[in-house]
């Protein structure tokens, strides 16, 4: 274990029961989690707080998720580092935006119906080194 | 002229000026007449003028002329000499000169003895020598003349001389009609020896003969035919014509002979025709006379003939006017017909170039040596050329379709179709690149232009500005990335609420809770499934799903394929067996696709086939094709239901019955996907029949063949892959 305190997760969510499942889970899993409903309030959440993982959905009102990503790795070279899973349910034909996507980092994609939440857990703690 | 009295004046005249010598010379020069004095022994002492022109000279050259030179016959000076030793004088001697120019010709002189400064001379003058000169000549061309219609004529002239009556000259024309080598040969025969030994009318040639040459004697001449015979023995027919030259009893005769034998042939072919027209004639003119009843017998029978012969070429020339009237309608009419015909066809190609012209899609008409011949207007809107630009040219030079935004080549599909005479598509992602570079979605469609025969005249290539409609289907596709997010949300949702709720992190859960909250996620399963599903068709049915092929064994994929259904095939106590080709090569296929396949097949199977019973997969391959077959021992496919298992939605009664949660999209989707890499999918049912315990006959058992080319699949390019289950 590399850091005995609480990782700290940013939590970018627009649906409130995902938000608060999600809050339930990774409480309970020992992180210290923040949220922000929208790309705008997570942008400025990010910014200022430097989370040390950011799970990011997509499909949010005033600013979308990559949008928010491009703004975060364009921000610092913090921001361009920062590990950011892509937690959403939509999956784009649009293949030019799934490249753009994919340009700005995200260490993966996953679709919430295709996951337990679980799982997603375990991914977390793996991008972070924990366990 | 009065030849004598002169002479003597002039003699008269001359006598008393001859003494002296020199005054005689002037005054003889002066005389128009030849004078000369000559010298007993024949020299010419003296000429004048005209006497040097007389023979010859012009009176210039005084050369010593003997006289002996002048005489032509020497005979004939002695003559003169002895008449002038007699007489004294001679009168109109008549005498022949020698020109200067050799030819000799006859003169006629007077001559006197007298004396020439005291000499004994000579004296002759010419007299009429001029008109007897010009006699001469005339005489002379006289001669020629005759000599030249002598020899040139065509009858046969020649002499014949009593008492005999023999010929004794002919001219050429005679060696020629009558056959003989040569004139010798002719000479000594007489008439009668050049004929028959009888003439036409009966009578002894050698009498008739006789006859005919005494009658020409004593009248001056005879015309008469008769019937000669050459010497060959060839009889012919001539005329003669006997004259009488020379007088009694001297008198000889001129024969001018005329072969009229063509003229003859002549006269019986005029005959013939005479005899025949006269006995046409008295044929016609009974029939004439009653034709001709009501006219009025004007003139003879002659003019009625003629009549009815105009009246017959009136009635044929009036036929042939009705015949040619009859033609000419019928041409008329033809070609009142091709003219329809044209105007059909001209209307027809207006109006198939109005509707070129006006048709909303782009129109390109390429003729088989792939030269543009048509661009209509709403080709030039959406690409952005003018018609002038690519009528004329080849089209692979002036216009580019590409079969992808992102493809540099241009499409050889119009190429294709022009080579082959197969239809062709162009779907989307197609572009074509506008005169500014800038490339415009279209979707075309190329279709070969075939005459009668089938052979290939060109093609055409019907497009349209696809922009909109790709704009629709990006609509299209974002809508169904929004519904399904939208879909999704509250499936996730439910699944992490109760998963949370099955972990018991949020207190503890009692048996029946347990079984309700997996009935719940059950259902929320099946719903996601759904939602997957959807997307899937969707994509399938936009053609955007991607094809990536990769190596791949197919054992490893059907075993994982196997795998993933274990545990429900352990819950029905289904058998597997697996059955790999052992020539099995590894093959270029999308294992994605193939497992949703594989996926399908094995959980229809499953689905439909009653506990206990068994499932076999086997792969094997022929010449172009790996052949995958899932067979099972279930209930099998209706025939009823047969026709429509690869439509959307649809489930067989039977299948109704056993799995009311099957939503029927399965098959639909998989025939999408296996056409989607060029392969086929079929299915047989019943395998077996049997008969059940009531009775029934059953069917038993389905098998699905699925193929996929040995080739591999063609990568494919497209928008979004299929999700997996």
């Amino acid at each position: 274990m590399e850091n005995s305190a609480k990782k700290k997760l940013l939590i970018v969510e627009d649906e409130p029961s995902a938000r608060k499942v999600m809050a339930e889970k990774f409480t309970r899993e020992g992180f210290d989690v923040e949220m922000a409903v929208n790309g705008e309030e997570g942008l400025a959440f990010a910014i200022k707080h430097h989370p040390d993982l950011v799970l990011l959905d997509i499909i949010m009102p005033k600013m979308d998720g990559i949008t928010m990503l491009q703004k975060l790795r364009e921000d610092s070279d913090w921001g361009k580092q920062v590990p950011v899973i892509i937690l959403t349910n939509i999956t784009f034909d649009d293949e030019k935006k799934m490249e753009h996507l994919a340009k700005l980092g995200p260490e993966c994609y996953l679709v919430k119906a295709d996951w337990k939440l679980a799982d997603v857990t375990k991914k977390v703690e793996e991008l972070l080194g924990m366990k | 002229m009065a030849l004598p009295e002169k002479k003597e004046k002039t003699s008269k005249k001359v006598e008393p000026f001859i003494r002296s010598g020199k005054n005689a010379a002037a005054i003889f020069e002066s005389f128009p007449y030849p004078i000369g004095i000559a010298s007993r022994d024949g020299k010419l002492i003296y000429a004048n003028l005209a006497m040097w022109q007389h023979m010859g000279y012009s009176g210039k050259e005084k050369i010593d002329i003997n006289i002996n030179d002048i005489y032509a016959n020497p005979a004939e000076r002695e003559e003169l000499l002895k008449i002038l030793k007699k007489e004294g004088k001679a009168i109109n001697f008549r005498t022949h000169f020698k020109h200067k120019d050799g030819s000799v010709y006859e003169s006629c002189l007077n001559a006197r003895m007298m004396k020439f400064d005291g000499l004994d001379c000579i004296l002759v003058i010419i007299s009429g020598a001029e008109e007897l000169k010009a006699a001469q000549q005339e005489l002379k061309e006289k001669d020629e003349e005759i000599e030249a219609f002598y020899k040139n004529s065509g009858d046969a002239i020649m002499r014949l001389a009593p008492p005999s009556w023999k010929f004794i000259a002919g001219n050429p024309a005679t060696v020629k009609m009558f056959g003989v080598k040569n004139e010798e040969e002719f000479n000594l025969l007489a008439p009668w020896e050049l004929s028959p030994e009888y003439q036409p009318d009966g009578q002894l040639s050698s009498v008739k003969a006789k006859e005919m040459i005494e009658k020409a004697v004593n009248e001056g001449s005879n015309f008469f035919e008769w019937t000669h015979k050459k010497h060959t023995g060839e009889e012919f027919f001539a005329t003669v014509f006997l004259i009488r030259v020379g007088t009694e009893p001297k008198a000889s005769l001129l024969a001018i002979v005329r072969d009229i034998s063509e003229q003859k042939k002549e006269e019986e072919i005029l005959r013939n025709f005479a005899e025949t027209t006269r006995a046409k004639i008295s044929e016609i003119i009974p029939t004439v006379q009653k034709i001709s009843l009501d006219m009025p017998p004007q003139g003879s029978g002659e003019f009625r003939y003629l009549l009815s012969v105009m009246d017959e070429m009136i009635n044929t020339l009036k036929e042939r006017n009705i015949h040619l009237e009859h033609t000419r309608k019928a041409m008329a009419s033809l070609a009142e017909d091709f003219s329809l015909e044209k105007q059909k066809l001209a209307d027809s190609k207006t109006q198939i170039e109005t509707i070129i012209t006006s048709i909303g899609d782009g129109v390109i008409v390429i003729n088989s040596d792939g030269v543009v011949t048509l661009f209509n207007p709403t080709a030039e809107k959406i690409s952005g050329l003018d018609s002038s630009d690519v009528v004329g040219k080849k089209c692979c030079d002036v216009i580019h379709f590409y079969a992808d935004e992102k493809n540099e080549t241009p499409s050889e599909l119009i190429k294709e179709t022009i080579r082959t005479g197969v239809s062709k598509k162009l779907g989307l992602p197609a572009v074509l690149k506008r005169k500014d570079g800038v490339k415009v979605p279209v979707s075309d469609s190329i279709s070969p232009l075939q005459d009668a025969s089938g052979k290939i005249l060109g093609c055409v290539v019907v497009f349209s500005d696809a922009s909109a409609e790709r704009e629709i289907d990006r609509a299209k596709s974002e809508f169904v990335s929004l519904a399904s997010h939208q879909l999704r949300t509250p499936i996730s949702t439910v699944a992490w609420f109760i998963e949370m709720l099955l972990s018991g992190e949020v207190g503890e859960v009692n048996d029946k809770q347990r079984e309700y909250l997996e009935e719940v996620n059950r259902s929320n399963q099946r719903m996601g499934a759904m939602v997957s599903m959807l997307l899937n068709i969707s994509r399938i049915e936009m053609g955007t799903f991607i094809i990536e092929p990769r190596i791949t064994d197919m054992e490893k994929l059907i075993d994982a394929s196997l795998a993933s259904i274990r545990p429900l095939l352990e819950k029905k106590g289904i058998s597997v067996e697996k059955k790999i080709g052992e020539d099995l090569p590894l093959v270029n296929v999308d294992q994605k696709l193939l497992g949703i396949v594989m996926d399908n097949l094995l959980t229809n199977s499953l689905s439909y086939t009653p506990t206990g019973g068994k499932i076999s997969v086997s792969v094997i391959k022929n010449n172009h094709d790996m052949i995958i077959e899932v067979s099972d021992n279930g209930i099998g496919i209706p025939k009823e239901a047969q026709p429509k298992m690869f439509s959307k939605l649809f489930r067989a009664d039977n299948a109704k019955e056993i799995d009311t949660d099957g939503t029927g999209i399965g098959l639909y989707m998989t025939k999408s996907i296996v056409e989607g890499w060029k392969g086929t999918i079929r299915f047989v049912s019943p395998i077996t029949t049997k008969i059940s315990s009531k009775g029934k006959e059953e069917r038993v058992g389905t098998s699905f063949f699925v193929t996929v080319p040995l080739s591999g699949m063609t990568k494919k390019e497209g928008t979004a892959e299929l999700l997996a289950k």
